[in-house]
C-alpha cells in the first residue's frame, strides 16, 4: 500500500553568496524505509543532511513533516520533530559511563543528586530496545568502535526518533561489526524508523536502502528503487558522463627499468588493518594507492612515514632490507620524506614563519661556525622554494597560519622536497585545497618523479588518484585488490573496486 | 587565464587584509609593553623625586638582574611550549648549596660549578618526566618546586646561612657602581638573544613550541631540543641563586621563592605565549624592567610593598588581555 511520507523535501536549495551548493532537491521518505544518499565529495551531501537535521537553514524550498510545513531553525527543533543525526565523528564523552552518555540530555535526578540506579535502569532499557547486551556502567572508552556507534544510535532512539540519519557509520568498523550494525538497522526499519544512509561503501548502501538517491554538483541526479538500478550505474551517475570514460591525461611512458622499492608482507591488526600487503614502487613514477576510508591505504602512508609503529613488514631497495620505520627519524634515515594528511596538526607549525617551516627538514645545512645558523642562506633558500612552488605570501617571514590552505599545503610539500628524498610519500596532499593549488601540487609530484624520485601518493579522492598518478593500486579491507594502469585506469573502475562491487 | 596572472608570489603584498588592520593590531606584543614601560618611566620621573638618578637606575638594574637571569631560562621553556615553576625552588637550593660549599672552603668557581651541576640534574629530571613521559609540566614542576625548596630548607636547617665575603665577588663592583653580576646578566641576555634567533638550537626550540608533532614528523629530535630548554632553565635558575647568595652574602630556604611567578610574568609581558612558539629576549627584558620599575617607583613613593604586588598582578592581566584582544582583531581582519 502507498503510505504517506514521513518527511518530504520540496525544492530544497542552498546558496552561499553567489555560490549555489544545492538546488531543487525533492525527496520523500516513507516511514520504515531507507534512502541511500550517495555522491562524490562536494556533491552537496553534507549540506543536505545539515538542512534536514536543522543545522543549516535552507535558502530555497520547504520541508514537509506529516503533511505540515516545518522549517527547522536549530538542531534542537529537528530533534523535537523526531529527526536525529549520527555524525561521522561521534560526539560522546569518553570518560563517562554508557548510561551517562545515553541519558546525557536528561540525567535522572533526585533533588540535587543524580540517581545512578535510575540511570542504569533507563540506560539498560534504552539498549534493550536495540537488543544490545552492553553493561551500561562501563565507560565509553572500554567499548569497541562498533559498540560506541550502536550506543549513539540507542541514544538517538531514546528521543523517540522517527528519522535517523547515518553519516558514514561504518568508516571505522570491521567487516563483522558492519554486518552486526546492518542487522540492527534492518530491525529498526522493521519497527517503523526511517533512515537516511550515507556511505561511500556502495555495497552497504545497496544492502540497506530501498531507494538510492544520487547527488551531483548540488543537484539530485537520480532517484530510483534499489531493484531498478545497479552499483555500476550509480557510480556513472555520481561521476557524471563527462568523467565516466575519462582516462588519464597524457603522460610520458615511464621506463619499466626504474629501480624498484619493494614493500613486503605489511601487516597490522589495528584499525584500519593491513593483510599481507605487497607493493612495488619504482623510481621515476608516481604510484597511487587509492582506497576508501578504512581500506588500509592510510596505514601504508603512515607506516612509510614512521608515523605508525605497530606495522610489521619490510622495505627493500636493491640489496638493502629495512623494517617498517618505527619513527619519523628512522624513515628519514631511509631516505623517505612524508607529507602527513593533517597539515595543521601534523604538518606545519602555524605560528612560525614560512621560512622556518620550509627549512625544518634541512636546517642543519645552514649550520655555520659553532652551529650558528647562516640565516641569510636559510632565507634565500626559502625565497627560492616559495618561487618554485608558486606560494603566495607577503614575505617568507610571514606566519604560515595567515596563508590559505592551498598555500599551506604547497609549503608543506616544498619543505619535504627540499630534503631531496629518494622516496616521497604523500597522504591526502590536496584535501581542502583549491583547484589551482591542487594542479600545481600534482604537477610538482610528476616533475619530482621524472627527476628520478619514487613518489607514493595515498588518497581517498578518486579524481586525484586518476589525475596525478602513473599507476594506481586499489585497496579494500586491508588488501591490495587490483592494479590499474593505462586504459583500465578510470574513475569508474577504481571506485567500484574500492566500493566492493567488483571482484 | 587571469588566474595565472594574479598568482602573486613574494615581494608583491597581497591586497587583502593589510589596510583593514588597525595600527595597534600590527604592533608586536612586546612593543606595546615597551610603550607602556616608557609611559610608566615618564610618570615616575615627574612624580617621584630621585627616580631618574644614576644611583637609582643602578639600583633598579641591580635588583632586576637575578630575575632577568631566571627569566632567560623560563623564556626558553615557555617558547618550547611548557613552563618551569621549579625556578623558585632551585634558586634557594643553589644559594644554600653555594653557602655550604664556600663555608667549607671550596673555591668560588668550584662551588658555582657544583651548583650549576645540581641545576642540570633538576633539568634532566624535568626532561625525563615532561618531555619523554609527557607528564603535564604544571604538575611536574610544581612537584620539583616543592622538592628542591624542601631540600634547601633541610640543608640550611631552616636557618639563614652566611656566605664568606670572599665568595661575594659576583656582588662586588666592577665599573663605577655596576656590579659583576649585572655585567654577567647583560652578557647572558645578549648571548641568549643570539642563541634563540641565530642558532640551530634556538630555531628548533621555536619549531617544537609551534607544533611538536609536526616537528617530530619532520624528523626533529623533539626530546633533545625540549630537554635542553628545561636543562638550561634549571641551570639559569641555579646561577640566579648563586648570584643572589653572593649579592646578599647570605642564603636561606625562603629566598627567591617569588621569582617563579615574577619570571613567568616578565616573559609573558614580553610577548611569550604559554601555548609555545612565541617570545623573545628583548621582550623578556622589557617585561623584567617593567616589573622592576613599577616596584622601585612605588617604593620611592613610599607605597607599601603589598600594593606593589597588587599593581604587578593588574599590569600582567592587562597586558595578557590586550594581546588576546589583539589576536582576535587579527583573526577578524
Amino acid at each position: 500500500m502507498q503510505q504517506n511520507p514521513f518527511i518530504s523535501l520540496r525544492g530544497i536549495g542552498k546558496r552561499y553568496g553567489t555560490v549555489e551548493v544545492l538546488r531543487g532537491v525533492d525527496l520523500e521518505i516513507v516511514a520504515g524505509s531507507c534512502i541511500g544518499l550517495v555522491g562524490e565529495n562536494g556533491a552537496g551531501k553534507s549540506t543536505l543532511l545539515g538542512i534536514v537535521s536543522g543545522k543549516i537553514p535552507q535558502t530555497a524550498g520547504t520541508i514537509m513533516l506529516a503533511g505540515e510545513e516545518r522549517n527547522f531553525r536549530s538542531p534542537r527543533e529537528a530533534r523535537a520533530a523526531g529527526i536525529e543525526i549520527i555524525p561521522q565523528e561521534l560526539a560522546y564523552i569518553p570518560h563517562l559511563s554508557v548510561a551517562e552518555n545515553l541519558l546525557l540530555a536528561n540525567w535522572p535526578r533526585r533533588r540535587w543528586w543524580v540517581s545512578q540506579r535510575a540511570m542504569v535502569r533507563a540506560g539498560t532499557a534504552a539498549l534493550d530496545r536495540l537488543g544490545l547486551s552492553i553493561d551500561v556502567r562501563r565507560k565509553m572508552t572500554e567499548l569497541s568502535l562498533a559498540e560506541r556507534q550502536l550506543v549513539e544510535i540507542a541514544k538517538a532512539l531514546l528521543g523517540d526518533a522517527r528519522l535517523l540519519i547515518l553519516d558514514e557509520p561504518t568508516a571505522s568498523l570491521h567487516a563483522r561489526e558492519t554486518e552486526f550494525l546492518m542487522g540492527k538497522l534492518h530491525e529498526l526499519k522493521a519497527s517503523g524508523v526511517s533512515l537516511i544512509y550515507v556511505s561511500h561503501h556502495l555495497d552497504e548502501t545497496f544492502e540497506i536502502s530501498d531507494e538510492i538517491a544520487v547527488l551531483r554538483n548540488g543537484g539530485l541526479e537520480d532517484l530510483s528503487a534499489r531493484e531498478a538500478t545497479t552499483i555500476d550505474r550509480t557510480v556513472s551517475l555520481m561521476l557524471g558522463q563527462d568523467h565516466a570514460f575519462g582516462v588519464t591525461k597524457d603522460r610520458p611512458m615511464i621506463e619499466e627499468s626504474g629501480r624498484p622499492i619493494r614493500l613486503t608482507g605489511w601487516n597490522t591488526s589495528t584499525q584500519p588493518v593491513l593483510v599481507d600487503c605487497d607493493i612495488e614502487l619504482r623510481h621515476g613514477e608516481v604510484l597511487g594507492v587509492f582506497g576508501l576510508v578504512g581500506s588500509g591505504a592510510e596505514s601504508i602512508a603512515r607506516g612509510l612515514g614512521g608515523h605508525q609503529r605497530d606495522i610489521t613488514g619490510s622495505v627493500t631497495e636493491e640489496s638493502n632490507t629495512f623494517r617498517v620505520p618505527r619513527s619519523p627519524r628512522a624513515a628519514r634515515a631511509m631516505g623517505i620524506a612524508y607529507v602527513p594528511a593533517e597539515r595543521k596538526t601534523d604538518g606545519l607549525a602555524l605560528n612560525q614563519s614560512v621560512a622556518e617551516n620550509l627549512t625544518v627538514m634541512v636546517l642543519g645545512r645552514y649550520s655555520g661556525f659553532g652551529s650558528w645558523l647562516r640565516r641569510r642562506a636559510q632565507l634565500s633558500q626559502a625565497k627560492v622554494s616559495v618561487q618554485n612552488s608558486a606560494v603566495r605570501c607577503q614575505s617568507v617571514l610571514q606566519e604560515v597560519g595567515e596563508l590559505s590552505g592551498g598555500n599551506q599545503q604547497k609549503i608543506l610539500l616544498a619543505s619535504r622536497l627540499l630534503a631531496e628524498p629518494s622516496i616521497l610519500v604523500l597522504h591526502e596532499p590536496t584535501r581542502g585545497v583549491d583547484i589551482g593549488s591542487r594542479n600545481q601540487i600534482h604537477s610538482q609530484l610528476g616533475e619530482y618523479a621524472r627527476k628520478g624520485g619514487a613518489v607514493l601518493l595515498v588518497t581517498s579522492d578518486v579524481q586525484e588518484a586518476i589525475d596525478a598518478t602513473d599507476r594506481l593500486l586499489v585497496m579494500r579491507d586491508g588488501r591490495v585488490i587490483d592494479e590499474l594502469a593505462g586504459a583500465r585506469k578510470t574513475k569508474n573502475l577504481a571506485l567500484s573496486i574500492a566500493a566492493g562491487s567488483h571482484e | 587565464m587571469t588566474n595565472a596572472q594574479e598568482q602573486k608570489t613574494i615581494g608583491t603584498p597581497a591586497p587583502t587584509s593589510a589596510p583593514t588592520r588597525s595600527f595597534l593590531a600590527r604592533l608586536p606584543a612586546a612593543a606595546i609593553v615597551g610603550i607602556f614601560l616608557v609611559i610608566v618611566i615618564v610618570l615616575f620621573s615627574t612624580s617621584a623625586s630621585g627616580f631618574l638618578t644614576l644611583n637609582n637606575v643602578t639600583t633598579i638594574i641591580s635588583a632586576a638582574s637575578v630575575i632577568m637571569i631566571a627569566a632567560l631560562g623560563q623564556l626558553l621553556v615557555v617558547i618550547s611550549g611548557g613552563f618551569d615553576l621549579s625556578v623558585g625552588g632551585v634558586i634557594p637550593l643553589a644559594a644554600v648549596l653555594f653557602s655550604v660549599l664556600t663555608t667549607r672552603g671550596w673555591p668560588t668557581a668550584g662551588a658555582l660549578f657544583a651548583c650549576l651541576l645540581v641545576g642540570a640534574v633538576v633539568g634532566l629530571i624535568h626532561t625525563f618526566f615532561i618531555v619523554y613521559l609527557k607528564v603535564n609540566p604544571l604538575i611536574t614542576t610544581l612537584a620539583t618546586l616543592s622538592v628542591t625548596g624542601g631540600i634547601a630548607f633541610i640543608a640550611s636547617n631552616g636557618q639563614t646561612l652566611s656566605v664568606p665575603a670572599a665568595a661575594g665577588i659576583l656582588g662586588d663592583q666592577v665599573v663605577g657602581t655596576l656590579p659583576w653580576h649585572v655585567l654577567l646578566m647583560v652578557l647572558l641576555v645578549v648571548l641568549m638573544h643570539f642563541v634563540l634567533q641565530h642558532s640551530i638550537l634556538g630555531r628548533r626550540i621555536y619549531m617544537i613550541g609551534g607544533n611538536p608533532e609536526a616537528a617530530r614528523i619532520a624528523g626533529v629530535r623533539v626530546i633533545v631540543i625540549g630537554g635542553s630548554a628545561y636543562v638550561l632553565s634549571a641551570v639559569f635558575a641555579s646561577f640566579a641563586g648563586v648570584v643572589l647568595a653572593s649579592q646578599l652574602l647570605a642564603a636561606s630556604g625562603t629566598m627567591g621563592s617569588q621569582i617563579t611567578l615574577q619570571s613567568l610574568a616578565a616573559v609573558v609581558l614580553g610577548g611569550a605565549a604559554l601555548t609555545g612558539g612565541r617570545g623573545s629576549v628583548p621582550g623578556a627584558v622589557i617585561g623584567v624592567l617593567l616589573l622592576g620599575v613599577i616596584a622601585n617607583g612605588m617604593t620611592i613613593l613610599l607605597i607599601p610593598s603589598f600594593y606593589q604586588q597588587v599593581v604587578s598582578g593588574v599590569v600582567l592581566l592587562a597586558a595578557v588581555t590586550f594581546s588576546r584582544l589583539q589576536e582576535r582583531a587579527k583573526r577578524v581582519a
